[in-house]
């Protein structure tokens, strides 16, 4: 038998090494979509055309979840908007750590008509009055969750601010807002709790079951 | 009580008829014939399960020029061995699973049965999944080549998966400034 030379040998194996840019786009966008939001912004959508075709498909953009303490603020919020406006109206799941601003807020609640949860964690960007605005916007939310947000509902949450996102979101069915230490249960809050399955309230004034 | 020697072997041969009835033979590209659990192939892969119920199901062979003998081997061995402990394809969503699909790790043996293939096997198989619509085989096999890229740049993705880069330097720096990274690093 003879020995392929060294020539034949890369050949073949050339030959038979496959293209990955050649899946078809709904496998390319099963692969990159189990990606964070923030490896398919800045690595995916940079390997090579049909990547970043695959990157854009927007059923990848339906949840969009950002932490990164290492990118500069600005930036992310800049890509965040760039995630909204490739969901493409799809946007169901949006959770965000220190960059989201009133501004992003308003982005995303103007361009996302599913959107059925929010999770902010230390977003000292965010004020009332943004948030006011989100939850005005989207009734349909479903679950809320702020940690660590020190202008919003922060320790100065009334009860009537809280009455204000329960009314604004029927809903709703799960609410964290451990750090509104101003909240008093009280009946007439606890009559509009109907639809919530599940709040979190600051432990010592929270709600008792 | 007496059993009749005839009545058993008539038995016999039902019970190898039902056994034949439960099995669905595929063809592959390259022309190799695969035997597969029936219910395993209607419920892991949404095409298999049309093609059983609209009676499209050759007996000598389902042909499957798209897919072929090693992938289809694969494809094969995850239903055959594995058919009870997946979830079924219609209850995993429906569409391309992304991220907000409920996404279960993969399992202790699918996560062997997806290290020990090639770059180009895992690439058939990808592929064959996606043609099929094995939704669960999908998820595993999309979850093991996400772990591959991680933490890599995008030139050694293109090294890895054997890409070329088709982005011209304007191209590229036109993305980075659609993305707004300012990377501000220092």
């Amino acid at each position: 038998m003879d020995a392929p030379t060294v020539g034949d040998m890369s050949a073949t194996v050339v030959a038979a090494a496959r293209d990955w840019s050649e899946l078809p786009l709904a496998a390319l966008a099963s692969v990159i979509g189990k990606l964070g939001a923030l490896d398919i912004l800045m690595v995916a959508s940079l390997v090579c055309h049909t990547w970043l075709e695959a990157a854009k498909v927007p059923e990848l953009w339906r949840s969009v979840l950002m932490v990164n303490p290492k990118i500069n603020l600005d930036a992310l919020c800049a890509m965040a908007k760039v995630a909204v406006d490739r969901s493409a109206g799809q946007l169901k799941y949006f959770a965000g750590e220190q960059f989201v601003t009133d501004e992003l807020l308003k982005y995303i609640a103007d361009r996302s008509p599913a959107l059925k949860v929010v999770l902010l964690v230390s977003c000292e960007r965010v004020s009332n009055d943004g948030f006011s605005k989100l939850v005005a916007k989207c009734p349909q939310l479903e679950e809320l969750a702020l940690a660590f947000c020190e202008n919003v509902c922060g320790r100065d949450c009334t009860n009537d601010e809280l009455a204000f996102v329960l009314d604004s979101c029927p809903h709703l069915k799960d609410l964290n807002l451990r750090d509104c230490f101003q909240l008093v249960v009280d009946h007439v809050l606890r009559a509009r709790f109907g639809g919530i399955k599940s709040m979190t309230l600051p432990r010592a004034r929270g709600l008792n079951p | 009580m007496e059993v009749d020697k005839g009545k058993g072997e008539a038995e016999e041969t039902r019970k190898v008829a039902e056994a034949d009835r439960d099995t669905v033979t595929l063809k592959s590209s390259d022309g190799k014939l695969f035997e597969v659990s029936k219910e395993a192939a209607a419920r892991l892969s949404t095409v298999l399960a049309g093609m059983i119920a609209g009676g499209s199901i050759d007996d000598n062979g389902t042909d499957l020029k798209q897919i072929g003998s090693e992938a289809l081997e694969n494809v094969v061995d995850y239903c055959n061995k594995h058919a009870n402990s997946i979830p079924s394809a219609a209850l995993i969503s429906s569409s391309i699973s992304f991220n907000t699909a409920p996404f279960k790790e993969p399992e202790e043996w699918e996560r062997k049965f997806v290290d020990r293939l090639s770059h180009d096997a895992l690439f058939d198989l990808v592929e064959a999944a996606n043609f099929l619509g094995m939704e669960r085989l999908l998820d595993v096999t999309c979850h093991k080549i996400s772990e591959m890229m991680k933490g890599k740049s995008p030139d050694q993705i293109r090294e890895v998966f054997n890409i070329k880069n088709d982005y011209t330097k304007e191209e590229l720096e036109e993305i980075r400034q659609e993305l707004a990274w300012a990377f501000y690093d220092d």
